[in-house]
């Protein structure tokens, strides 16, 4: 991209030929496929009136989109949520009673959902927004840093909270799996 | 505990990986889990192959949609910053410069910057043109654009005045710029303090004025020899009021 100078309405014309797919794609696992054309409309419109905030000194274009991307998701936190819960739901519904043509592997990756949503849902939304960011839009720290317009240092020690809290989370429901099958037993 | 389930390891980095891969699946492809969880029977393979065709095409075309949408409201933006950076465009030819239509003398010496401001152009002629004017502003709206707002008047004096000072404006209705009926402010902070000038059209569509105690003449000089045939914004209703009571009396700025 160019810079700094020009209206904006051009250079976002060639970034969403670019990027769109990239930014669909990542709005889609946030908020699931059907509120991702929306969002993703909503990113590049965002991105035209804000382009003259962008600066390529600090960073590459594409960091910059995803973050006006995760502004976006932000704006729609019910959708996100409602997204995960009704993953959640399907995964469970699928792991109960799996269909005739279901295959071991896409009841492992079942299993994988009806464990990771509430994990998910429980961690402070900035520390999901960078953990979603480096799994699928592929952003180093650095560049996630400045896609939120946060310290890469931030990013980092939130990166490892994230991950911390996760295994945590994980460790509590095993502890309660402990309790619960010797009280059983 | 109802969700309780027999994994024996909480997650590993790579099965974290894994599991956030297939959250991003279930976003890209929600037909899966929808169909997976239909009540309806079992459908053939024939039967399941009309079923879903119907998915990817309505998917491409809301992307595609998507796409229309906003390359047509991206083509709006482009034309409505076209018509803002025209707006903006500065010439000088033989001492008339020419802002986006607006042509006005410049004094001897010096020279005209303009900038765009939210809906308006804000020109600046000075010795020296800065953002902070040391010389005659003159604020243009955009053509198309809402009218120039009502700061433009407050800043006449109200910027170098204390809240306590008097503020003594006196008011000339008479005079035209470009042609155009137009209103002339002059004031100051206290009786025979620095005035400040502005000269506004009527339909709020353009501006001049002068900082307290600067520019008078020169101001005045700008006022007068506007000329605003080659302007592409159309005059609008009146929308600058001023009291009768006011003190309408003849301005000595330029003469």
């Amino acid at each position: 991209m160019g810079g700094r100078r020009g209206s904006g309405s051009s250079e976002v014309g060639v970034l969403f030929e670019q990027h769109h797919t990239a930014i669909w794609r990542y709005l889609a696992g946030r908020v699931g496929a059907t509120h991702a054309d929306d969002l993703a409309a909503e990113t590049f419109l965002l991105a035209i009136r804000r382009w003259h905030t962008y600066d390529p000194d600090r960073g590459p274009v594409i960091a910059w989109l995803f973050g006006i991307a995760t502004l976006t998701v932000r704006s729609h936190a019910r959708d996100e949520q409602r997204h995960l819960r009704r993953v959640q739901a399907m995964a469970a519904a699928q792991v109960d009673a799996p269909p005739a043509d279901e295959t071991i592997d896409r009841l492992d990756a079942q299993r994988r959902l009806q464990r990771l949503v509430p994990d998910l849902l429980q961690l402070d939304p900035t520390d999901r927004d960078i953990l979603l960011l480096m799994a699928w839009a592929g952003l180093a720290q650095v560049q996630v840093a400045e896609a939120l317009g946060l310290l890469p240092v931030t990013v980092r020690s939130r990166l490892h909270r994230a991950r911390r809290r996760l295994r945590r989370a994980e460790q509590h429901l095993q502890v309660a799996t402990t309790r619960e099958n010797g009280l059983n037993s | 505990m109802s969700t309780v389930h027999d994994d024996s390891a909480a997650w590993s980095d790579e099965e974290l990986d894994t599991a956030l891969d297939d959250l991003l699946n279930a976003g890209l492809n929600p037909g899966h889990h929808a169909e997976a969880r239909s009540s309806q029977p079992v459908l053939g393979v024939g039967d399941r192959r009309r079923v879903r065709w119907p998915l990817p095409v309505a998917a491409a075309a809301a992307v595609i949609a998507t796409a229309v949408g906003v390359a047509t409201l991206i083509a709006d933006h482009q034309r409505a910053q076209a018509i803002r950076t025209a707006a903006a465009t500065v010439a000088i030819e033989n001492g008339i410069a020419d802002v986006g239509g607006v042509r006005f003398p410049v004094p001897a010496g010096w020279t005209v910057s303009a900038r765009l401001q939210e809906d308006m152009v804000v020109a600046c002629a000075a010795a020296a043109p800065t953002g902070n004017c040391d010389g005659v502003t003159i604020s243009i709206a955009i053509p198309d654009g809402p009218p120039l707002p009502n700061a433009v008047e407050d800043a006449v004096i109200d910027q170098n005045c204390q809240p306590d000072d008097g503020r003594f404006i006196k008011v000339d209705t008479t005079p035209a710029l470009g042609e155009r009926a137009a209103i002339h402010y002059w004031g100051s902070c206290f009786l025979g303090g620095y005035e400040a000038h502005l000269w506004l059209l009527l339909d709020r569509s353009l501006a001049v004025s002068t900082p307290a105690g600067e520019w008078a003449d020169e101001g005045a000089r700008i006022a007068r020899g506007i000329d605003l045939r080659q302007w592409s914004r159309q005059p609008g209703p009146q929308l600058v009021q001023w009291a009768e009571a006011s003190t309408a009396v003849e301005s000595t700025a330029g003469r």
